[in-house]
């Protein structure tokens, strides 16, 4: 409840604030615009990973995969790798529990991960306590971006799962791959969103999650549960590690967008972290293929398999078709 | 032989603004402006037998040792104003023990005051105070005419004996009239707010007689009824009382029932005002009635002796000497003295900052009512243990004005309150827990007290740290339990306690809480809902409860109920709407859940949490175009409202400062 202490001078003046009348005008909502989700329609395009003893295979085709869409194989009709431009959303916990030097690491990592996006990506900054605020839109402006994490005043509460909900649903430009990653320790004290509700819009969404988490065990990244108290960080030290029950929902929502959570901890390069997370979703192929024998309405399940001994395939696990 | 002293310093031993007022709307005032006049009243007896034809020329009074000129002297003939106090507690059969006993005891005080009533004059007025757990006011003082049957006792066990001497004595007063205090009590305390030596203080700048009356013997179980009150009551704390308890002797020497520091202080108030503390003599202990019929004689045989104190400092304690230098044989009783008090120099004017920092700042912004920078300057603080510490050992900054400090020092806690620090919120919760008795009036609850603990609650509920919270809601129940704002905020630190796991957001509710915790909740919240004024927000509290636990049809009918009360309050229409949307969603009823949203949205276009939900729902509902849309604005709108969500876990906190304002001036 630490974050209360400066979520109240915010909120002391809404007692105020909302004695205000208020106009009764409602927000215009009902534009019949078509949507346009990219796997919507009947060809769906699939990011999937494939990692051989941690490194990505290269140089597959579209005879390499199975991808089976409800249980029904279906054809592949192509793989783009490295073809499409790349945006990134990065969503910063700028709440009161993530502050100082940590604030500091993290404008470098994200500094450092703009400089590595290829020359059509882009990057959109996200900064979220209870509030969500779209700080830089989508650019290659890295000065701008520095100058926005350097202004950045911590505090409040946390609004996470809304901040996650908005930004996959906002995540949503075609023919563009879409990265989300929130840098977050988790606690939320202010959405509205729950976890079922947030998975039934990151299964309508296409972006993939991930979650860069201080204190988060790392076994749970892997396999959903935790054996230890005590996390291993990627780079060899160790920390407390919090109940895996709060960061399950994470992972769980992670995997269901292809995406992962990784620990991080008091000596944690972020830099180095957000440069990995680039480079693996980087080395992903999209696959294209068109839903034959399933029915179009309704939750599809996506199961990918390739033909390689001792390959590891990650994607996204299902979709929404309309 | 019992004397009588009475006196009055016009304009200056005036102890609270209702006597002030009474004065200055008195035809009869006879002070100077520039000069104090004294009035003392003075009983004079040879031998037991009243001395009746003295003049001015026969007596020589004394003021700080000084001869003074007697400007007159008169017969005593002004008519009184009675304060009997009778002494309820120590009653373990009160409150649970039968009825008979109750009546008995109710038989027995009438009985009483009716003799006292025969021996009272026409004019002379009569009222009746009884020491309890808190003091109750009998009867309110009446002609004795005008006196009907006795009120209902209430004997609650416990004995608030100070506070209700202290509010016996600050009965204001008209100057054409004598005020007589006559209380009978066991002199054991458990309760007061106040102690002895503030008797004692009250005493000394009262203009009332004060006559104590021992009943030693009655406080013999003592010991056996204070292991009573810790078993059953809680009440552990150490007893004050007047003397050890009495030792009857068939033979020898008196009976032993030396004062203890209380009681020397009482006797001393009782004394300063002519009165005195009436112990056990031998087997037999004074009566109410005696030492009200030796107090009425000396009343109606007295003299009253003016003068205008010359070569005297006026401020200051002044002691009072009277005689009558013809006859040794004579005793003189009067006052013994009388204060006036120094005024505390106003210190100069000094700039407030702009953000107060130190407790001086703070204090002057305060005092000059510079409220909005007082919590700008205390949101800032960085050592609030500190602040807290200072504030305590610098003592009120307005000794005439006590709860003026109440109320500041609950501005002064919110810092440490919200601190990360374990010492520092447990340093608010004791200073909070202090206050919380000396809120108290003598005469019961009355409005600031009952403002007081509304702004502790709704400052405590905001810290969402329930167990921390629960001691005050209890507290502020036993003093006001009527009260619904303390009956919502019962319910809602009981809600606070599950919120499903750590996270405050609906996502955390992964388990379920236990069935005694709900049964708690829902008991709770009904009490609340039953009261007009917390009817709506117990429901939608309730609801969003139920909502949590999985029970959606039952959320459904509470959040229909707080919307067919068409309540004006924005957040809790706005939350109404938020959470039907949530229930009916959770019902799979998403398109219904969709308009809720709406109508959420349509309150408090701007609000984030009713934005997310219907991008949500929007989404699910195929409607992706719109929910992107949704998303845009909802990131991009800098000039959002603050939403009433986001302090929904904080209960009433929302309206901490309409309870601090109404504080505040209450305390002015």
């Amino acid at each position: 409840m630490s974050d209360l202490k400066t979520l109240r001078a915010g909120l002391a003046a809404l007692a105020t604030s909302l004695t205000i009348a208020y106009s009764s005008a409602a927000v215009a909502l009902q534009d019949p615009q078509q949507p346009t989700f990219r796997s919507g329609a009947s060809a769906i395009a699939v990011d999937v990973t494939v990692r051989q003893d941690r490194r990505a295979v290269t140089g597959l085709v579209a005879s390499d995969f199975q991808v089976f869409d409800n249980g029904v194989l279906q054809q592949v009709d192509d793989v783009s790798y490295g073809k499409l431009p790349i945006d990134v959303t990065v969503a910063l916990d700028v709440s009161h529990s993530v502050s100082g030097n940590l604030l500091d690491r993290l404008r470098q990592g994200v500094v450092q991960l703009m400089r590595d996006l290829g020359r059509n990506d882009r990057l959109k900054l996200v900064l979220f306590n209870m509030r969500v605020t779209r700080t830089i839109d989508f650019t290659n402006d890295v000065d701008a971006v520095e100058r926005a994490i350097r202004g950045v005043a911590a505090g409040g509460g946390t609004a996470l799962l809304d901040a996650v909900s908005v930004t996959l649903v906002s995540a949503s430009i075609p023919d563009r791959r879409q990265l989300i990653v929130f840098f977050t320790d988790g606690n939320d004290s202010s959405s509205t969103t729950s976890f079922d509700v947030l998975t039934g819009v990151a299964q309508r969404t296409r972006a993939t999650l991930t979650f860069v988490m201080p204190g988060a065990p790392l076994l749970i990244t892997r396999s959903g549960s935790r054996t230890s108290d005590v996390t291993t960080m990627p780079d060899g030290s160790s920390a407390a590690a919090a109940p895996a029950a709060r960061y399950a929902p994470f992972a769980t929502l992670a995997r269901e967008t292809g995406g992962t959570i990784l620990p991080v901890g008091p000596g944690t390069n972020l830099t180095s972290t957000f440069r990995n997370i680039l480079n693996d979703f980087r080395s992903a192929y999209v696959l294209y293929y068109t839903a034959r024998g399933v029915d179009r309405a309704g939750y599809h399940t996506i199961d990918v398999k390739v033909n390689r001994d001792g390959a590891v395939v990650e994607a996204r696990r299902g979709y929404f078709g309309s | 032989m019992t004397a009588l002293a009475r006196l009055v310093v016009l304009a200056t031993l005036l102890v609270s603004t209702a006597f002030l007022r009474a004065l200055a709307q008195s035809p009869q005032q006879t002070f100077r402006t520039g000069t104090d006049v004294v009035l003392v009243d003075v009983s004079v007896r040879d031998g037991g037998r009243a001395v009746t034809g003295l003049r001015a020329a026969d007596f020589e009074l004394r003021d700080n040792n000084v001869v003074q000129r007697l400007e007159s002297v008169e017969a005593m003939s002004l008519p009184i104003d009675l304060t009997l106090v009778a002494d309820l507690s120590s009653n373990r059969h009160g409150q649970w023990g039968s009825d008979p006993l109750l009546s008995k005891v109710t038989a027995d005080i009438q009985a009483e005051v009716g003799q006292v009533t025969k021996v009272l004059r026409p004019n002379d007025r009569i009222r009746l105070l009884a020491i309890d757990t808190r003091v109750q006011q009998v009867w309110p003082m009446q002609p004795v005419s005008s006196l009907g049957a006795m009120p209902r006792l209430q004997i609650n066990g416990m004995a608030a004996v100070y506070d209700t001497l202290g509010a016996a004595l600050l009965h204001p007063v008209d100057p054409s009239r004598r005020h007589v205090v006559i209380a009978r009590t066991k002199g054991v305390d458990t309760i007061s707010s106040i102690d002895a030596e503030a008797v004692k203080a009250i005493a000394e700048r009262s203009g009332a007689l004060l006559h104590v009356v021992a009943m030693e013997t009655a406080a013999d179980s003592e010991g056996e009824l204070r292991g009573f009150q810790c078993a059953l009551m809680g009440y552990c704390w150490p007893t004050r009382r007047f003397w050890i308890p009495f030792e009857r002797r068939l033979f020898g020497n008196p009976p032993v029932h030396p004062l203890l520091r209380d009681g020397q202080a009482v006797a001393l108030g009782a004394q300063v005002t002519g009165g005195a503390l009436h112990q056990t003599s031998m087997l037999s202990e004074p009566t109410l009635i005696g030492t009200f019929r030796k107090t009425f004689e000396d009343f109606r045989n007295g003299y009253v002796l003016r003068y205008s104190p010359q070569g005297v400092d006026r401020r200051g304690w002044h002691t009072i000497d009277v005689r009558v230098p013809r006859s040794r044989s004579y005793e003189v009783r009067s006052r013994r003295g009388y204060l006036v008090e120094t005024p505390v120099p106003s210190p100069a004017l000094t700039a407030i900052p702009e953000v107060p920092n130190t407790l001086t700042e703070f204090t002057t912004a305060y005092e000059r009512g510079a409220y909005q920078q007082v919590v700008l300057g205390l949101r800032q603080v960085k050592d609030a243990v500190r602040l807290l510490s200072e504030f305590e050992d610098a003592g009120n900054p307005w000794p005439a004005t006590p709860r003026r400090e109440a109320a500041f020092a609950l501005e002064l806690v919110e810092p440490a309150l919200f601190a990360e620090s374990a010492p520092a919120r447990q340093a608010a919760n004791d200073l909070l827990d202090r206050f919380a008795r000396f809120v108290r009036h003598p005469l019961g609850p009355d409005i600031f007290e009952r403002y007081w603990h509304f702004a502790v609650l709704t400052l405590l509920e905001g810290t969402v740290r329930p167990s921390a919270t629960e001691a005050f809601v209890g507290r502020a129940l036993a003093r006001f339990p009527d009260e619904p704002r303390f009956i919502l905020s019962r319910a809602i630190v009981t809600d606070q306690r599950w919120r499903g796991s750590a996270s405050l957001s609906p996502a955390g509710a992964t388990e379920m809480p236990a069935p005694e915790h709900s049964e708690a909740v829902r008991t709770q919240y009904e009490a609340a809902m039953a009261l007009a004024p917390t009817s709506v927000e117990a429901r939608l509290r309730y609801a969003w409860f139920l909502h949590r636990v999985r029970r959606q049809e039952e959320a459904l009918k509470h959040l229909a109920a707080a919307a067919a009360e068409q309540t004006a309050d924005l957040t809790q229409r706005y939350l109404g709407q938020l959470f039907l949307g949530h229930v009916l969603s959770a019902l799979n009823r998403h398109d219904e859940a969709l308009t809720a949203y709406r109508g959420a949205v349509t309150l408090l276009p701007t609000a984030q949490s009713g934005r997310v939900a219907m991008m949500n729902a929007l989404l699910m509902q195929g409607e992706q175009a719109t929910a992107e849309r949704l998303a845009e604005e909802i990131q991009t709108d800098s000039n959002a409202a603050l939403d009433p969500w986001w302090m929904y876990w904080q209960g009433q906190y929302r309206v901490h400062q309409q309870a601090m304002a109404r504080l505040r001036e209450l305390s002015r």
